[in-house]
């Protein structure tokens, strides 16, 4: 039994220190390759630098980039909030009508491939006949985000008792008011680490992005771009450290803010 | 009470679901100050009758009107009206203290009265010191007062408690029970709890509406409801009862000779009113503790009476309950209070061959 256990404890140990020896050591050498002072990215070691980062601000191109998938990543955001929250909630309400329908449309993102989403949002684009564009890019990454936050807010309402908000209208609440006191309160903490999250996966999307983008640039698409040429390299890495230490800040902050509301756990 | 003036009126209430009729043409009055109970099976559309009087379900027929008004299409912030809910839906994020003061800070009640009113009413049901509490840290006893003072706090013309002890376990259920009461008698509220325990509803209620399948079966007081139920289901969910089916032999009078298949011919009185003829299919339901159990038989004209064999006996202190077969296919149950000059209760004991008697007009016959 003792040894069994023991046994237990070491497979895991190893499982855990492979995974993070894939997950982690890439993301470990990216940044420290940024800071060596070379554009080939091995070793011996060239030395300590900061011109790559430096070089950042000489690309207008790679500016521009991420100011669009800036700019992107945050009217993503804020419409699928609203579209995700509106939809969470009502799901929660109604739980009769509609059921198999909403589960269909908000698994897509987890269990559709990238490739055939892009595929399918470019032949919807040319058959409707909208020009591709930012708006298009938009239109896509809003569409699998809207189920992610509506997934993540379900699941908090869900923790609760149905009757939250007949009770606050019951005890003299307008349906506004009702949302404003009570329901947006319980869900406020899955609603900003959902928020977080969509933020992450527009700005990080490629695939869907590729498919449906005009002739502008988004930074994922830059960098795939960019590495067509090796002297890109260490730039790319650079600004790729940037992009890491604020997206698992991010990360972080919407797990703690998630916890914080008692909610179940994300990571 | 008869001519206090009527707090709620439903009339022909109905919702369907799909297929399903939830709540069929219900109709009933309640008086201002009365403690009125709703009983039924699970899924007898109590709670849907609940949320449409509140406002939070419309109805697809019917009118509720409250205090003479027609409050059928209101909103429920725009009733009078107040609920507990079933599984209490106390605030999460809210302490103790705010969600009381939830209802009266919509109302805009000035702070200094709503902290006077909170206190007074957290001292009424025994919280005093919990304010700062929130619902995770209450056990089910304790949020169900919440609950209930969060409902009352703001004095509505009625109050709707949906099964609010049915979480509950005996003990508290018991004590929680009186205290509902008192406080019923103290607010002078109208009250509407809805229960599917019928010991409950007999217990606490001045008058109770049965229910079955979404429609009203009978309403009255308790003991009517207990002594004259008007058809098998009441008298088989209120109570226990032994049944007999049969048909009708004769009638003389007042009273119906009912020949049950095998068992014999017996007595029986229908209710007031009750049309019943030759040869109707009727059912007789006699209560256990109006039988009586003896040895010999029995010498007394005019009564019902029926052989059988005792298959079981509990012993329950102030009384005994026998189960006593009286043909291959049937027991009757009887209740006897263990004071008996006038028998030889006491000696009867398993597979004791015994007669069981019983008054003509203690046997109930329903038509339905
Ligand atoms: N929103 C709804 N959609 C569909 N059917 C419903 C809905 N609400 C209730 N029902 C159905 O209507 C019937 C009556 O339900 P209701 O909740 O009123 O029963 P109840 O008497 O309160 O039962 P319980 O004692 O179990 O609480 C049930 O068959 C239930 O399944
Ligand atoms: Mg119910």
């Amino acid at each position: 039994m003792e040894r069994l256990r023991t046994g237990r404890f070491w497979l895991g140990f190893y499982t855990l220190a492979v995974m993070a020896f894939l997950i982690y050591l890439p993301i470990v050498l990216l940044i420290t390759f940024s800071f060596n002072d070379s554009t080939i990215m091995s070793l011996p070691w060239s030395g300590f630098t900061l011109k790559w980062y430096e070089k950042i601000l000489e690309r207008p191109d790679l500016l521009e980039s991420l100011l669009n998938s800036l700019w992107v990543a945050l009217i993503v955001t804020a419409v699928s909030l609203v579209l995700g929250v509106l939809a969470a909630n009502a799901m929660a309400r109604y739980r009769y009508r509609g059921r198999i329908l909403f589960t269909g449309y908000v698994s897509i993102p987890f269990v559709m491939p990238w490739l055939i989403l892009g595929i399918s949002l470019l032949l919807f684009f040319n058959w409707v006949g909208i020009q591709l564009s930012m708006f298009t890019v938009i239109l896509s990454h809003i569409s699998f985000t809207t189920p992610l936050v509506a997934v993540l807010v379900a699941a908090r309402l869900h923790q609760f008792e149905p009757d939250l908000d007949s009770a606050a209208r019951d005890l003299g609440c307008n349906a506004l008011d009702a949302f404003r006191l009570v329901t947006f309160p319980i869900i406020a903490p899955a609603v900003i680490a959902a928020g977080i999250l969509a933020f992450n996966w527009s700005f990080d999307a490629f695939v869907v992005t590729h498919f449906v983008i005009g002739s502008e640039v988004t930074f994922p698409i830059w960098v795939w771009s960019a590495l067509r040429y090796p002297r890109n390299l260490p730039i790319i890495n650079a600004v790729s450290s940037i992009i890491i230490v604020v997206e698992m800040g991010l990360i972080f902050l919407a797990e703690w803010l998630r916890r914080r509301g008692g909610g179940e756990r994300l990571l | 009470m008869s001519n206090r003036e009527i707090t709620l009126e439903v009339r022909e209430l109905t919702k369907r679901f799909g297929s399903l009729v939830a709540v069929d043409h219900v109709s009933f009055e309640i008086r201002r100050g009365e403690f009125f109970s709703l009983l039924g099976p699970s899924g007898s559309g109590k709670t849907t009758i609940l949320r449409m009087v509140g406002g939070l379900l419309t109805p697809d027929e019917g009118q509720v009107f409250l205090g003479g008004k027609d409050i059928t299409f209101d909103p429920p912030e725009k009733r009078d009206v107040n609920i507990v809910f079933q599984n209490y839906a106390l605030f999460p994020h809210l302490n103790v203290y705010d969600n009381v003061a939830f209802g009266p800070r919509r109302h805009r009640w000035p702070e200094a009265k709503i902290r006077e009113e909170v206190t007074r009413l957290l001292e009424m049901v025994h919280l005093t010191g919990y304010e700062q509490k929130y619902p995770r840290q209450l056990s089910g006893g304790e949020k169900q007062r919440v609950a209930l003072i969060r409902a009352l706090i703001t004095r509505p013309q009625l109050l709707l408690l949906d099964e609010p002890l049915g979480a509950l376990d005996l003990k508290i259920r018991q004590s929680l029970q009186l205290e509902l009461v008192d406080i019923q008698e103290e607010t002078g509220i109208t009250f509407i709890y809805v229960t599917h325990d019928q010991s409950e509803a007999l217990t606490m209620a001045d008058r109770l509406a049965v229910m079955d399948k979404g429609r009203v079966l009978q309403i009255g007081d308790p003991k009517t409801i207990y002594e004259q139920p008007q058809n098998r289901f009441v008298a088989h969910f209120i109570g226990n009862t032994n049944m007999l089916e049969g048909k009708v032999a004769a009638v003389e009078g007042q009273d119906v000779r009912v020949r049950v298949p095998k068992l014999g011919e017996f007595w029986g009185r229908p209710l007031d009113g009750a049309d019943v003829r030759p040869g109707q299919s009727v059912t007789m339901s006699i209560r256990p503790e109006k039988m009586r159990i003896s040895r010999q038989e029995p010498e007394r004209p005019g009564y019902n009476k029926i052989a059988g064999v005792v298959e079981d006996l509990i012993y329950v202190g102030v009384s005994t309950e026998f189960i006593v077969r009286v043909s291959p296919v049937k027991t009757l149950r009887i209740f006897a209070q263990n004071i008996s000059r006038e028998d030889d209760l006491w000696q009867i004991t398993w597979d004791d061959p015994v007669w069981v008697y019983w008054r003509p007009e203690r046997s109930l016959v329903l038509v339905e």
